[in-house]
């Protein structure tokens, strides 16, 4: 294989990673050689075209552009608005002026058209004139004055009369689709749940309609699906409390709690509004995690596009895919969060933050609980835990941990690890919430060459979950655990599978410790390296777990 | 296909050229992860300026059009490092774009490319699986399979050739049909 080659075969597989002088090198040898342009750009198209085909997600573009479109429409709607507005102000004002002499000529002529944001295409014929149309832009608002004058008014009189016309059924029209757009219904609610209009308190009656104004308090271990027309569901957890905003739209004011928000694209409507005391969050169509405690509010973004805005200032940011934007009474932040992306019942996620290990939680009373270590237990820059006989543990998880679990009686556990030495003893601890050898509520173990799962869910269980045969690659591991059913993921693929007699329970789990790389109070220390580590209080699916999968490689 | 001057056109370009269109932006130094928003760009622009798109042109060919533009700035604003090069780079993909299609080389490839990737041994479906299903780069796929980077990316280099003249040889051999 020549040196060109190699560049070839560089630049398909990641373009971005070629140094400035490889890309000078690769830039010469297709510059002398047309042959060897031919040759990259078919590796380029066909890669792509195999992404298109094997790639999981490729084939939603059409969707994904159908949503880009009406995005740009209602922001093409919104300035149309605006500038009508605009040309009515200035149509009232020449029906004022009329007895007054016509208004001398515009001294700069407007122009025939917007300049075009993106050159036509260089190989192309030249584009049409387009018609003339009624021009919207302030920049036309000279030619309406100087059209007042006689022999054209008669036509203008006519054509002002249809815009109006057409002016205000677009007006009713949009409105009535607004007023509707704000009637939700109260699909399922489960355990806890209060609801309140008025002084009344109302009875839950399944697909029961809600009103501005009403208000619903979903308890410990409830939970509730609100639904609108459009399709936009917001789930509410337990804990939280919400109020069915008042006034034009779709508006939610969360009160405390946690909120995952499904939104269906905002066709012709204003955008869903979550308001929580201290931030609002506006959604064209996306899916988000609102999370309010007190004085501060979290909004996690797995899709779509978010403004998050301070509702006691004027600062706001954007949020996209993988962001998180805090709002409290000091300041308005941003940050990405890569992996994991799935955050709806993420009780503990290993991150790092300013040098420390600590965990992210969205369940919690805290968005952060700090970690320690002890013993041979190491921290990299980019998350890689190495344990050779030490352990990390997060006591202020503990609680958190314990609560959420208990009130879904569902778990997963999800970790990347990399075993130093295929048999160990103990069985030695990966991830454990447990105390000792006989106290625990789960522990994900090593023992021999396998991978093994100790749960206490109604009886004590124990799995074999999967055989090491490698010390030489990382493997990414999920377990899930609901309904009494236990499997275990490898690198996304399912591994095993088992069904418990009875369903899932873990009323028994005791206020024990989250240990990683070792037991709490007695040594089963287990010998590798471990990243990525999180516990959710529900079973992820599978296309989730695909998910964080690639995320975490 | 006629001339679009309406929403319902629109969509039907969209679905009848968008496999194309990325294809073309890939195929312009794009980097796969970016293809995607780089072409809701370029439709966005074909949407605004869809009345616009004379009657004697194929949509697709102004999509082109507004994709090479679209990439070449894309490239200016967003690449990290070699702008300049990359930004040459693309130029130069660009004309050979041009040339593939005087040949007439940018036929429907890919239903030919289902053919053809059933066609491949075991073990190369395995690979491309890796790579684009599972999206791991090289260096992890080299690691799963004890061998090195740059030999994953020979092997990746040669099914991809393969498929190419495979797909080739299934177009001459659909359109000989129809002589």
């Amino acid at each position: 294989m020549t040196f060109h080659e190699d560049l070839i075969q560089r630049y398909v597989d990641d373009c971005n990673g070629l140094s400035e002088a490889d890309l000078q090198t690769l830039f010469t040898a297709l510059r002398d050689d047309p042959q060897l342009v031919q040759q990259l750009r078919e590796q380029l198209e066909l890669s792509e075209v195999l992404r298109q085909k094997l790639g999981i997600d490729a084939g939603n573009f059409p969707a994904q552009m159908e949503l880009r479109i009406q995005d740009y429409l209602i922001g093409k709607q919104r300035r149309e608005v605006q500038t009508d507005s605009l040309e009515q102000n200035v149509e009232s004002e020449i029906q004022r002026q009329k007895p007054t002499p016509p208004l001398p000529p515009p001294t700069q002529s407007p122009p025939t058209q917007s300049p075009p944001t993106q050159s036509p295409p260089t190989q192309s014929p030249p584009a049409p004139t387009p018609p003339a149309l009624p021009k919207k832009s302030p920049a036309s608002i000279p030619t309406i004055a100087v059209d007042t004058q006689k022999g054209k008014s008669r036509r203008r009189g006519s054509f002002r009369f249809w815009l109006v016309a057409t002016l205000l059924i677009a007006i009713v029209g949009y409105y009535g689709l607004v007023l509707r757009g704000n009637d939700a219904t109260l699909l399922t609610a489960t355990g806890d749940v209060t609801i309140q209009r008025g002084d009344e308190t109302l009875q839950f009656l399944p697909a029961m309609s809600l009103r501005s104004g009403d208000q619903l308090k979903i308890g410990s271990g409830g939970y509730a699906i609100l639904q609108y027309r459009d399709g936009t569901e917001l789930k509410l957890h337990d804990r939280t409390e919400i109020k069915i905003g008042t006034g034009w739209g779709k508006r939610v004011v969360v009160g405390e709690g946690n909120l995952l928000a499904t939104v269906s694209p905002q066709r012709l409507q204003p955008g869903l509004r979550i308001e929580t005391p201290s931030a609002t969050a506006v959604i064209i169509g996306t899916e988000l995690l609102v999370s309010s405690r007190g004085e501060e509010t979290r909004v996690d973004v797995s899709q779509g596009k978010v403004e998050l805005h301070k509702n006691s200032s004027s600062e706001s940011v954007v949020l996209e895919k993988n962001d998180y934007g805090v709002v409290n009474a000091t300041e308005v932040y941003k940050a990405t969060m890569k992996w994991p992306s799935n955050r709806n019942g993420l009780v503990a996620a290993t991150v790092v933050r300013e040098s420390q290990l600590q965990l992210a939680s969205t369940t919690g009373s805290q968005w952060f609980y700090s970690t320690q270590s002890n013993g041979e237990a190491r921290l990299d820059p980019n998350g890689q835990l190495t344990f050779g006989g030490g352990r990390f543990y997060a006591p202020e998880i503990s609680e958190e941990l314990l609560r959420a679990c208990r009130e879904s009686n569902a778990l997963t556990i999800e970790c990347t690890l990399l075993p130093a030495e295929l048999m160990q003893q103990g069985p030695a601890r990966i991830v454990t919430f447990s105390r000792d050898s006989h106290g625990f509520n789960f522990a994900l173990c090593h023992e021999d060459p396998k991978l093994i799962l100790k749960l206490q869910s109604g009886e004590e269980l124990r799995y074999d979950l999967f055989q090491f045969a490698d010390r030489e690659q990382e493997i990414h591991v999920v377990v899930t655990h609901g309904n009494g059913e236990t499997s275990c993921y490898v690198d996304s693929k399912r591994v095993f599978h088992a069904a418990a007699a009875n369903p899932s329970d873990f009323k028994n789990w005791k206020p024990y410790e989250f240990v990683l790389g070792n037991e709490w109070s007695v040594s089963r220390s287990w010998h590798g390296s471990l990243r990525n580590v999180a516990i959710y209080n529900r079973v992820l699916t599978q296309s989730e777990i695909h998910e964080n999968y690639q995320q975490s490689q | 296909m006629s001339n679009p001057k309406s929403r319902f056109d629109f969509d039907g370009i969209l679905r009848s050229t968008q496999q194309r269109i990325r294809a073309y932006i890939a195929g312009m130094g794009i980097a796969a992860y970016e293809v995607d928003d780089v072409a809701q760009d370029v439709y966005v622009e074909f949407y605004k300026n869809i009345s616009k798109v004379p009657a004697d042109v194929e949509p697709e060919r102004w999509l082109k059009g507004i994709a090479r533009n679209i990439c070449l700035n894309y490239i200016r604003k967003n690449a990290r490092r070699g702008r300049l090069q990359r930004e040459a780079i693309s130029s130069l993909l660009a004309e050979a774009e041009v040339a593939a299609n005087t040949a007439g080389n940018a036929g429907p490839i890919h239903s030919a490319l289902d053919n053809c990737f059933e066609k491949l041994p075991e073990k190369n479906k395995q690979l491309l699986q890796m790579k684009y299903q599972n999206d791991l780069p090289s260096e992890t796929i080299a690691a799963k399979l004890q061998k090195t980077a740059e030999a994953i990316r020979v092997s990746l280099h040669r099914i991809r050739a393969n498929l190419r003249e495979c797909i080739q040889r299934s177009q001459e051999h659909a359109e000989a049909r129809w002589r």
